[in-house]
C-alpha cells in the first residue's frame, strides 16, 4: 500500500524561504540547499540581474515573487512552489522589515504594514503552505521572532508586538499541526550585520558601542550563523522539537549587565 | 555603490548582426550594462490585440543616471536615430526558474498599453499584483520580468500611443509555453489580460548582452 509519506519521503525535501532574496532569509536558503534540500525563494523584489551576478547561488533556486501581506499573492507563489517541487516539506517564514517611530507619534498605517508582513505574512504562508506540509508526513515549519519581541527598545513598537505574537503564534500552530506530523519552531536573532542593521547603525538608529556594550560576545552576528540554526531546526536533528523558540543572539537576553 | 537605474529603447528597425562580438552599440556615461533585443518575428495573439506601431528592436541600459537625467542622457547617446519611446523602468522579477545555460533560451518580449481609463499607476498595480500570480501557469518559462513604465522622455510620448510596460520571457520549452496556455490557468490568465491591457504586442528576439566596468 502506498500513501502521500511514500511519494513524500521519495524525493529530495524541498522547503520555500520567504524574504530569501536578501538578508539573512538569503543565507538561510543557501544554507537549506547545502543540506540537501531543493530551495524556492519568495521575495516582494527577486534579485536582480546585478544581484544574481554578484551571489550566483541565487541563480540555482526557484524564485518567486511573493508580497506576504497579499493573501491571494500568498497563495498563488505557494501553489507555483508546490507545483515545482511535486510536494512542499519545510516552509521558512523569514520576510520581514522595519520602521522606526515612537509610539506616541505612531502612524496607524505602519502599525498596519508591520503587522501585514510580520505577523499576518507568517499566518498566510503558514495557511498557504498546510495542505502540502500535511501531505508530506514530515512537515517543517521555522518563523522568524526577534529578540525585539522580548526586549523593549525605543521606536520598535509595532516591529516588537509583531514579533512577539509570531511566537504566540508559533506555539498555536506547533500545538494544531502536531497530529499531523508538522513541527513548528521559531528563531529568536539578536543583533545581525545585515544590510539593514548596517542601515540602521549609519542613520543613528543605532549606536554600535551600546549594542556591543549589550552583547556578551561582543559582537554583532552574522547571517549564517541564524541560518545554521534554522537549518538545525529545519533538520530532522531537531525531530523531537516543536513549539519552541530558539535565541541566537550571543548572549544579549541573558545579560545581567543593566 | 550607486543605484542602477534602467532605462528601455524602443527602435523602429532592427540592427544587423555584428561579424564579431566587440563593444555595445551605445556609449554614454555611466553605463554599466547593455542587453539589444532585435524583433526575429511578431506574434499573433489571438486574446490581446497588437499595436499598430512597428517595433524593430528593443535596448535595456541601466545606468548609473535617475530619471529624468538618464532619459536625455540616454536620448543623446542615440543622436539623430529615430526612436519609438525612451522610457524609464523598473523592474520586478515575477519567477526565476534555475537553468543550465542561458544561451539555449529563447527570448520573447510583450510590449503593453494600458486600457483606456486606467492611469498608468492603476495599470502597473493591476500587472503586478493581481496579474502576475497568474503567471505561473507559465511552466516552461525561466524567468519572467515585468518591466513597468515610471517616466517617457517627450511629451508627445507620454501622452498617445506610447507603451506603458514590458514583459520579457526567457522560455526554455517553447511547445510547452504553448502547451502551459490550453491548461486553465492559462485560458484565465489569458482572460485577465484584456481587463488591463489595451494591446499587447508580442515578438521573438534575438538578444546580446554586454557588461561595463563601473
Amino acid at each position: 500500500m502506498t500513501n502521500a509519506h511514500d511519494g513524500a519521503a521519495s524525493r529530495a525535501r524541498a522547503a520555500l524561504v520567504t524574504g530569501g532574496a536578501r538578508g539573512i532569509g538569503r543565507e538561510v536558503a543557501a544554507r537549506l540547499q547545502q543540506a540537501g534540500w531543493r530551495v524556492a525563494i519568495a521575495d516582494i523584489a527577486l534579485p536582480s540581474a546585478d544581484e544574481l551576478a554578484e551571489d550566483p547561488r541565487l541563480a540555482t533556486m526557484f524564485a518567486v515573487r511573493m508580497d506576504v501581506s497579499d493573501s491571494e499573492s500568498v497563495r498563488q507563489a505557494v501553489d507555483s512552489v508546490v507545483a515545482e517541487f511535486h510536494g512542499l516539506d519545510g516552509l521558512v517564514n523569514a520576510a520581514g522589515y522595519n520602521r522606526h517611530e515612537p509610539v506616541a507619534e505612531s502612524q496607524d498605517s505602519t502599525w498596519s504594514e508591520l503587522f501585514e508582513v510580520h505577523l499576518g505574512g507568517t499566518l498566510r504562508c503558514c495557511r498557504s503552505a498546510f495542505p502540502a506540509l500535511r501531505d508530506s508526513q514530515r512537515g517543517v515549519v521555522v518563523n522568524f521572532s526577534s529578540v525585539a519581541g522580548r526586549r523593549g527598545r525605543p521606536n520598535r513598537g509595532p516591529y516588537s508586538a509583531a514579533k512577539a505574537g509570531i511566537e504566540a503564534l508559533t506555539r498555536t500552530t506547533a500545538i494544531e499541526w502536531a497530529p499531523h506530523r508538522i513541527r513548528v519552531n521559531a528563531v529568536v536573532p539578536g543583533w545581525i550585520n545585515t544590510r539593514l542593521v548596517q542601515a540602521n547603525l549609519a542613520a543613528g538608529r543605532s549606536d554600535l558601542s551600546s549594542l556591543l556594550h549589550a552583547i556578551p560576545m561582543a559582537r554583532l552576528g552574522e547571517p549564517d550563523e541564524v541560518a545554521k540554526v534554522v537549518a538545525f531546526l529545519m533538520s530532522d536533528e531537531s525531530s523531537y522539537m516543536t513549539g519552541q523558540s530558539l535565541v541566537v543572539d550571543g548572549g544579549a537576553l541573558i545579560n545581567g549587565n543593566w | 555603490m550607486p543605484a542602477v537605474n534602467k532605462v528601455l529603447v524602443l527602435r523602429p528597425a532592427s540592427r544587423p548582426v555584428p561579424s564579431a562580438a566587440g563593444t555595445p552599440p551605445i556609449a554614454m556615461p555611466g553605463l554599466r550594462r547593455v542587453r539589444t533585443h532585435d524583433v526575429l518575428s511578431a506574434v499573433t495573439r489571438p486574446h490581446a490585440p497588437s499595436a499598430p506601431l512597428p517595433v524593430g528592436g528593443v535596448d535595456e541600459l541601466w545606468t548609473d543616471a535617475a530619471p529624468p537625467a538618464s532619459l536625455a542622457l540616454v536620448r543623446g547617446a542615440y543622436g539623430d536615430e529615430p526612436l519609438v519611446q525612451v522610457s524609464a523602468v523598473r523592474e520586478a522579477v515575477v519567477f526565476a526558474r534555475p537553468h543550465p545555460d542561458d544561451a539555449d533560451l529563447t527570448r520573447r518580449l510583450s510590449l503593453l498599453q494600458r486600457q483606456a481609463g486606467l492611469s498608468r499607476a492603476a495599470f502597473s498595480r493591476y500587472w503586478e499584483q493581481v496579474h502576475a500570480p497568474l503567471t505561473h501557469c507559465h511552466r516552461h518559462v525561466a524567468r519572467y520580468v515585468q518591466n513597468h513604465v515610471l517616466d517617457t522622455e517627450g511629451a508627445d510620448a507620454a501622452s498617445a500611443g506610447a507603451f506603458d510596460g514590458m514583459a520579457e520571457f526567457e522560455v526554455g520549452d517553447v511547445q510547452g509555453m504553448e502547451s502551459d496556455y490550453l491548461t486553465p490557468e492559462g485560458l484565465r490568465m489569458r482572460q485577465d489580460v484584456a481587463r488591463f491591457a489595451a494591446t499587447v504586442s508580442t515578438y521573438w528576439v534575438r538578444t546580446r548582452e554586454w557588461r561595463l566596468p563601473a
